[in-house]
């Protein structure tokens, strides 16, 4: 019987150490006891590939001993829910912060170093920030599992839990989602922030770094005699104010928790905006877009050249605004329609 | 195992969970140990391993549903259980639970 002497001896080792014995002793009487009778079946001793044979059918040492173990839980079924939803706006706000945050620094350039050198930092730093954070609010959690496990009476956890909500706290119903609408998902409502966020410092980044935007182009555009006129500063604070807009509607969307829908009159005031922006620069540049670096030089040489460049930007502009002003007239339509079929 | 398969037994075990405690419990109005209390059960059709039911037996103890003592029989120790006071009230209570949800889903067409 030494081989049954080595499998109770594995399984000792797995077990609470003030239960070994007693644990041991119960299971050694219970295996003799089916070896006995089956042996009894049989009418002979039990060989050593039967014996082999009962003792796999038993179960591994470890899984045999795991079920003498209490269930054990790092964050449990009662608390998971509330730990995933925490983690998931805990990580979002970080990241949204840490985007902020180094934004900012960049922007300012007090990072001390090249710019995209900043950014990669930022992007590799990133993950390590967000494991950060979710590590502390996992042991948080557990923190609390172990004392609402251990002191039940000290941690009311069914209270913490919404226990004593009542019906008046529930948030008010979501607008309906018209027939083919898009829902759209937690992780696509972030990134938006996010990107926006990352987008938002790059457009603030392109005045003083043209090379975030243009790349090694950045040289060739140096060294043309042209350069664009001052109307394109007015072009380009209507197209902060539009981007910053929506970045602070998508936040708030966020904060409200009204995330799964995209607003149709945000779309709507956002693309107005757009038009505008392109209208204004139509209506007060005079036709000029781009102008000459050196005009007393160079006009006699590129006078015809410039001519040509502005008449074609202002006939693409025409194009794009005209455009632009039917598809919004089209989506007014559109949304009109679906609040009247909703 | 395919996925459907998977479902199935999660189920399944999920389901006898509940009702191989109260087989122990209502089998133990007799005196038994672990293993003639295995033969018992698998007399009566429910087949449960012993790394299943020996545990069991222990946290029932615990919980304070069954009483054991050591005892010699046939020159061996042995741990013998049986229902508690405790465990037959609520024993009582389980059955009446499962015979009304029986009744409900035999209602159920």
């Amino acid at each position: 019987m030494e081989i049954l002497e080595r499998y109770l001896q594995a399984v000792r080792k797995f077990l609470p150490g003030n239960r070994q014995d007693d644990i041991i002793a119960e299971l050694r009487a219970n295996l003799e006891a089916q070896i006995e009778d089956e042996e009894r079946e049989c009418g002979r001793a039990l060989s050593k590939a039967e014996l082999e044979e009962l003792l796999k059918k038993m179960g591994s040492p470890v899984f045999v001993a795991m079920h003498y173990q209490p269930q054990r839980y790092v964050i449990g079924p009662k608390f998971f829910p509330m730990y995933w939803y925490v983690l998931r706006l805990a990580m979002m706000w970080s990241l949204l912060v840490f985007a902020i945050v180094n934004a900012v620094q960049i922007g300012a350039g007090q990072m001390g170093q090249h710019v995209a050198t900043a950014i990669a930092q930022a992007l590799f730093q990133a993950p390590f920030t967000l494991l950060t954070v979710a590590a502390w609010i996992t042991l948080a959690f557990a923190g609390i599992e172990y004392v609402a496990e251990h002191y039940p009476n000290v941690w009311k956890s069914n209270v913490w839990l919404g226990g004593n909500w009542s019906v008046d706290s529930l948030p008010a119903l979501e607008k309906h989602i018209a027939p083919g609408g898009v829902r759209r998902s937690y992780a696509k409502a972030v990134a938006e922030v996010v990107f926006g966020f990352i987008f938002l410092a790059w457009l603030l980044l392109v005045p003083k770094y043209p090379i975030v935007m243009f790349g090694p182009g950045v040289i060739a555009i140096n060294a043309l005699p042209y350069t664009l006129a001052q109307s394109w500063w007015t072009f380009y604070w209507i197209i902060i104010v539009i981007n910053s807009m929506q970045l602070a509607w998508n936040c708030i969307d966020l904060l409200r928790d009204s995330w799964q829908r995209v607003n149709p009159l945000q779309h709507i005031v956002a693309k107005s905006l757009s038009v505008v922006a392109f209208a204004v620069m139509l209506a007060t540049s005079n036709r000029v877009y781009v102008v000459l670096k050196n005009p007393v030089a160079d006009l006699a040489k590129y006078g015809d050249t410039l001519d040509g460049i502005n008449r074609g930007v202002h006939l693409g502009l025409s194009l794009l605004v005209a455009i632009a002003a039917l598809q919004l007239a089209w989506e007014i339509v559109k949304s009109v329609r679906d609040r009247q079929n909703a | 195992m395919t996925l459907s398969e998977n479902l199935f037994e999660n189920l399944r075990l999920e389901l006898r969970r509940g009702c191989l405690t109260l087989a122990v419990l209502k089998q133990l109005r007799q005196e038994h140990y672990g293993y003639t209390l295995r033969k018992s059960l698998a007399a009566h059709g429910l087949e449960i391993d012993e790394s299943t039911l020996y545990p069991l037996l222990r946290r029932l103890e615990t919980q304070g549903l069954l009483v054991s003592e050591w005892r010699e029989e046939e020159k061996r120790n042995k741990r013998f259980y049986r229902l508690a006071a405790d465990g037959e009230q609520i024993l009582g209570k389980l059955l009446d639970e499962w015979k009304s949800l029986n009744d409900s889903i035999e209602r159920i067409q």
